[in-house]
């Protein structure tokens, strides 16, 4: 099928070439840059990786769930060759983190930083030694992460909050904390207010980086730089400000404006409260913060030198994340990247070779890689996919820059943009909805010289708010498409500087965000006449609304993904208006064996929820319907 | 996931059970002089006989007689047919006896200590039939070796729970169910569960099966002690149902509550069962039908569903409401209820597909086996979870874990396992011992299964619990107190290191474990001793006394200690040995400490020091 497919495709290209001066390319995806490579793992062993130290020899250090550090020797596996596993420790608890220094491996257990040492040179540790240890409560959901070494050779670890319904942090020591372990084993705390801490890295300035998964406190995934006493959000480990060695004053949760305002509205009343540099949108970019590293390798991955990869358990995929400095803070934007991993993407390192190791894992917590452990490589072909590179902050606008020159026309055109603001509500409940979305409506673009660079003037800029940058229409040279047109900037500062000059010499600037606003209002009145009818559902509509509202970065027509199949969500009966409750304000009491829980999509345009309401109750006539002609065809 | 599933098939919790006093012989039918009351027994693990103390308790077999006399089989006067039995026995080296279920299904006692494999001789057997008509060599037939060696040193008391069911027979003697042994637990150790018994055991004082016999021990084979002596007999079931009716409603169970809808289906059948539904959700399933109570008492009934259920007997309501199994806990309410007919009805709804159907009903008259109203498959059975088990059969392995200890969580503890059939797990915050067992290593289930919310590991094999105490101790004097645990200032954990040791079951690597101890740098290890007879504990210590006070070593702590050999005590009610090397100068202190018994030794002038732990 696949071969009549490609045949027929060109036969068409020769006759479009024919027929018409300009060809359409096929649309390169994501796959066409950058290659996973799957290791492959001897039979038995469950590789559920925790962490994973590239050694500069070319061997690989993976630490598992199960508490087993395997050493792989050839997990490059060059021409084909199989790469070979040794056992080098075990026993350790829910190893979450490793790192590779000096002849020896640093793990981060529950409750201790371990260094594994083999002094026999047998290939395998003999020496447990315990560099640091804290206390735990024996709650499941203290987990601890790292080392990360510094340029110094101290290590940072991250510690979760246990959760009792809600993250606390009081029943153990440091729990909710970024801490820093000295060489002489000694702790230092230096940041809280983390919940789910499970990625952070160090960055080549020699600051922390931490992402966050949403939660309470946490209205969506988001990535923050902690420096010494901050408070990143989540009240749990507030508690531990009383000890003398804090590096915050004595806070409780009372001194937080617990009030569901925005986030950037609470840190202008609490001074401690540090803001995200980049929000990451819930189920619209990812929906469990993992791993993130900063790009080192000076072009061996592609043009994106400097920027940092974040990568998503739940979904299985890679994000990109640019950072850029304004009135001396971290700010930028996120944008996808490589989705289609095997398993749960917890932990990524560069190998030695410019291509990245990710280490997976799934067990009990839901991925949209079907697989429950992994070990995969990303590797960049040499192609470089047309992409916004960064997106960054003008006093009125922001600036794309691309990777490859872009076509001037679409570039002009203004109704290719689609932009808009929103953010999250600052509250102990789990979770947020979109808040307050506002359109920012384009004013203009300008090319540059080189068309390298797209700058949008725009009004509406709205500091401490998510910024939606799509541009959707814009084409390359070779008339592709950008390969991602999505970026969302997190803008809590404006910079200063010089206005665009407003004399463009596009077309009269329409309020594109406006004009769509007001006929999504249209047809969600047409839609409430018709809610409850049943009406003829377009499918193929449907599948655009519900890539668009990233619904299906969780749900998935007939298998399970994080969240329950639309099939599964069918049998349930509900009426489209209850689907609509129930997308507006999930009820993850209902589906008690998912691990994972909805988040609220309350932003998402009533007419649309129906539609796909209309639709999901659908596939059960369908079912009925196939079940049926079974029936039916029976002999 | 089997507690679970116990919990929810035994929905009240088990009767007080009945302890046979052991003042006197009186609650035996006419025992030979091979039986004495006694205080206490003991015994040593290379000793053949026990020794009785004069008092009260204890039920001693003296085998003072000939062997292989069956009138030194010591019935009981209780009578018994379905029965949960449990005590603690005590057997001398090599020693063989069995607790004889109504006379005729023998669970075997026997010194098979230290067996690596097991037979249907060993202890804890469901010991084999015998038929001579099977020819020389293949008399025995259809025994049952425990799953596993479960028995502990011979001197030490051991626990047996036994839950059995007697066969049951029609009115003309006909036998319709065989005897089953339901459970065995032996030292805490699942060792046989739900197996039938075809017919009585080698030894039985009949071939002729019946309903009821006394209970009886082996008394001539060898020595053995009883004590806490316990059982509940449960009568068999005498409630008897009549056939039900039902309605079947599909349709939203609000309007069919309120009766907008016709029934689907309507009829009448042996027993209730939620199989009459054919809808996954989105429907009412109304039984009615009578039961017969031929003895009036007190009956518990329960219910397990996955909706929304109402229980109404006699017209009284007696359990209602949501309900998904597992996950809620079963409902059941006691009633009085008197001789004759009575009514039920049952009306089960359902609106939604996340689970499936599943109803069952039950009643159960105290001290009487549960009884379903509902047909058998109308209660599903919970999934199974997975073992998931760590083995140590051909290296030393090392887990580190949560470790359930005296009902708390250890957090920081590891578990070693040794080929030898060793184990032992350890808090390396207090460098102590938790427990030690023989057998198999770990199951990690609730660490790996799922998401292992409970990250607790657990023994597979015959465990005695320790008392997490390091054993090195600063005091002033030998009458200070020791404390109930260390702070991180005075104990440090250091790590540990592999190392290479060569004993009887070959050359292996054990770890070290590394303290510092108030100035001293501390190593300890332990390693199995020859024979696998139990654990040795080797601890190492050097650098300057900091404290200014003697230094001491705890080497045993217990509710009682007693003396059994020259530097051999057995600890904790006999529950194991510790084996103690006094030298010259620092001799052995038994002391009382905050009501308990412990044994400590003086370590003046020594850079080492080490205990054997024998069980």
């Amino acid at each position: 099928m696949k071969k009549y497919q490609f045949l027929l495709t060109i036969i068409l290209g020769f006759l479009t070439q024919q027929t018409f001066a300009q060809i359409k390319p096929k649309p390169l995806t994501e796959e066409d840059f950058y290659e996973i490579k799957t290791i492959s793992i001897p039979d038995g062993i469950k590789l559920e990786i925790g962490g994973v130290a590239p050694m500069p020899d070319g061997r690989l250090g993976v630490c598992t769930r199960r508490g087993e550090v395997w050493v792989i020797e050839n997990p490059y596996q060059i021409n084909g060759t199989q790469p070979s596993y040794t056992l080098f420790a075990s026993g350790l608890h829910e190893a979450l983190g490793l790192a590779y220094r000096d002849g020896a491996f640093y793990c981060t257990q529950r409750g201790e930083l371990t260094k594994l040492i083999d002094t026999d040179a047998d290939g395998k540790a003999d020496v447990y030694e315990s560099v640091a240890n804290w206390d735990l409560s024996g709650n499941y959901h203290e987990y601890s992460y790292g080392p990360v070494f510094d340029k110094a050779g101290d290590m940072y670890l991250t510690f979760n909050v246990a959760w009792v319904g809600y993250g606390e942090g009081k029943l153990a020591k440091w729990r909710g904390w970024l801490v820093k372990i000295k060489k002489d084993g000694s702790l230092e705390p230096i940041a809280t207010g983390l919940r789910s801490p499970a990625g952070f890295t160090v960055n080549s300035n020699g600051d922390v980086l931490y992402g966050e998964n949403q939660g309470d406190w946490v209205g969506s995934g988001r990535i923050t730089h902690l420096e010494k006493g901050d408070f990143a959000g989540n009240a749990g480990g507030l508690h531990w400000t009383k000890e003398p060695d804090s590096p915050l004053k004595f806070t409780t949760v009372r001194d937080i404006p617990d009030t569901g305002e925005p986030m950037f509205e609470a840190a202008k009343k609490m001074k401690s409260l540090k803001l995200p540099a980049v929000w990451f949108p819930h189920a619209l970019m990812g929906i469990s913060t993992a791993d993130m590293i900063e790009d080192q390798t000076n072009g061996q991955f592609g043009p994106f030198t400097g920027q940092y990869f974040v990568y998503d358990q739940g979904q299985s995929k890679a994000m990109r994340m640019t950072l850029e400095k304004v009135n001396g803070k971290y700010q930028g934007a996120c944008y996808p990247f490589r989705e289609g991993f095997q398993s749960g993407t917890l932990r990524a390192r560069w190998g030695n070779d410019g291509s990245m190791f990710v280490g997976q894992t799934s067990r009990g917590w839901g991925a949209t890689g079907k697989e429950l452990f992994g070990l995969q490589r990303l590797v960049w072909n040499g192609r470089t996919p047309f992409e916004m590179k960064t997106v960054s902050a003008r006093p009125d606008g922001f600036e794309i820059e691309f990777t490859q020159p872009v076509n001037k026309t679409t570039a002009e055109n203004l109704s290719n943009y689609e932009l808009k603001s929103f953010t999250y509500k600052y509250q102990h409940q789990y979770g947020s909805p979109i808040i307050n979305q506002e359109d920012t409506p384009l004013r203009g673009v300008i090319v540059s010289e080189d068309r390298m660079k797209v700058r949008l003037v725009m009004n509406n800029m709205r500091q401490g708010y998510i910024h939606q940058v799509m541009a959707a229409g814009l084409l390359n040279d070779e008339g592709q498409p950008l390969l991602h047109d999505i970026a969302y900037y997190t803008l809590n500062e404006i910079p200063t500087g010089d206005l665009a000059k407003i004399s463009f010499p596009t077309t009269q600037p329409i309020k594109v965000e406006n004009v769509i606003a007001k006929k999504d209002k249209v047809v969600a009145k047409k839609e409430k006449v018709i809610a409850s009818k049943e009406y003829v559902v377009n499918a193929k509509e449907v599948d655009g609304l519900l890539k668009k509202h990233a619904c299906i970065a969780c749900h998935n027509e007939k298998v399970k993904v994080v969240g329950p199949s639309y099939t599964e969500i069918a049998k349930r009966n509900y009426s489209n208006e209850r689907i609509l409750e129930l997308v507006y304000k999930p009820e993850p009491e209902n589906w008690p064996e998912y691990a994972t829980e909805m988040a609220p999509m309350s932003h998402v345009p009533k007419g649309d929820v129906l539609k796909i309401a209309a639709w999901i109750n659908s596939l059960n006539s369908k079912k009925a319907k196939v079940d049926l002609d079974k029936i039916e065809n029976r002999d | 996931m089997l507690k679970k599933l116990l919990f929810l098939l035994l929905p009240v919790a088990g009767f007080a059970q009945t302890e046979i006093t052991l003042n006197d012989l009186s609650a035996f039918n006419n025992p030979s002089a091979n039986w004495t009351i006694e205080g206490d027994v003991s015994g040593n693990f290379n000793a053949t006989s026990l020794t009785p103390k004069v008092g009260k308790g204890v039920l001693f077999c003296t085998l003072k007689g000939a062997k292989y006399q069956r009138s030194d089989d010591l019935k009981f006067n209780l009578e018994h047919g379905d029965i949960k039995l449990s005590m603690d026995f005590m057997l001398p080296k090599g020693s063989n006896s069995g607790i004889y279920l109504q006379s005729r299904y023998e669970i075997q006692l026997f010194d098979s200590w230290l067996k690596a494999s097991t037979t249907d001789s060993d202890c804890g057997a469901i010991y084999h039939r015998w038929d001579e008509a099977r020819g020389k060599g293949n008399e025995g037939y259809e025994g049952h070796a425990p799953r596993q060696s479960a028995v502990k040193a011979p001197g030490l008391w051991n626990h047996i729970d036994i839950d059995f069911k007697a066969p049951t027979f029609d009115a003309s003697g006909r036998k319709l169910t065989n005897a089953r042994i339901n459970s065995v637990v032996l030292n805490g150790i699942l060792i046989h569960q739900n197996v039938e018994v075809l017919g009585v055991t080698r030894g039985a004082v009949s071939t002729q099966e019946v309903a009821k016999a006394p209970l009886m021990i082996q008394g001539d084979h060898g020595q053995v002690a009883l004590k806490n002596i316990r059982h509940e007999v449960l009568e068999k079931p005498t409630v008897t149902f009549s056939s039900v009716t039902y309605e079947y409603y599909e349709g939203k169970p609000d309007d069919i509550l309120a009766q907008k809808i016709a029934p689907t289906a309507t009829g009448n059948m042996a027993k209730p069962t939620q199989k009459i539904a054919t809808a996954k959700q989105d429907f009412v399933l109304k039984f009615q039908g009578k039961f017969n109570i031929v003895e009036a008492d007190n009956y518990t009934f329960s219910g397990i569903w996955n909706g929304v259920g109402s229980f109404i007997i006699d017209g009284d309501t007696l359990a209602k409401g949501w309900f998904i199994a597992p996950e809620s806990k079963p409902k059941s309410v006691s009633k009085k209820m008197s001789v004759g007919e009575h009514n039920y009805s049952f009306v089960y709804a359902k609106d939604f597909s996340w689970r499936p159907n599943s109803l069952g009903l039950f009643i159960q008259k105290d001290h009487s086996e549960l009884q379903s109203f509902t047909e058998r498959t109308s209660l599903l059975d919970p999934d199974p979870v997975p073992l998931v088990e760590v083995k140590a059969n051909t290296e030393t392995q090392c887990q580190r874990s949560f470790v359930m200890y005296n009902n708390k969580k250890k957090t920081h503890a590891i578990n070693v396992g040794m080929p030898s059939g060793l184990n032992f797990s350890y808090d390396l915050n207090q460098g102590g011992f938790l427990q030690l067992w023989r057998g198999k290593f770990l199951n990690t289930t609730e660490m790996w299964h799922e998401r292992g919310e409970p990250q607790t590991a657990e023994p597979m094999g015959l465990t005695v619990n320790s008392n997490d105490k390091f054993p090195l101790n600063f005091l002033p004097n030998a009458t200070a107190e020791i404390m109930d645990s260390l702070s991180k200032n005075d104990l440090k954990y250091k790590g540990y290191k592999m190392e290479k040791r060569s004993n009887f079951s070959g050359n292996f690597v054990y770890p070290n474990f590394m303290y510092e101890y108030k100035g001293l740098k501390v190593n300890d290890m332990s390693t199995p001793l020859d024979e696998a007879v139990g654990i040795s504990r080797y601890l190492r210590f050097e650098g300057e006394n900091t404290a200014n006070m003697p230094l001491y070593a705890l080497l045993a702590e217990g509710s009682d200690i007693a003396e059994v050999a020259t530097n051999r005590y057995a600890v904790d009610n006999k529950s194991y040995y510790v084996q103690v090397f006094p030298t010259e100068t620092n001799k052995i202190i038994m002391r009382d400490s905050k009501g308990k018994k412990q044994l400590l030794m003086p370590l003046n002038g020594l850079k080492e020091v080490s205990y054997h732990l024998i069980f």
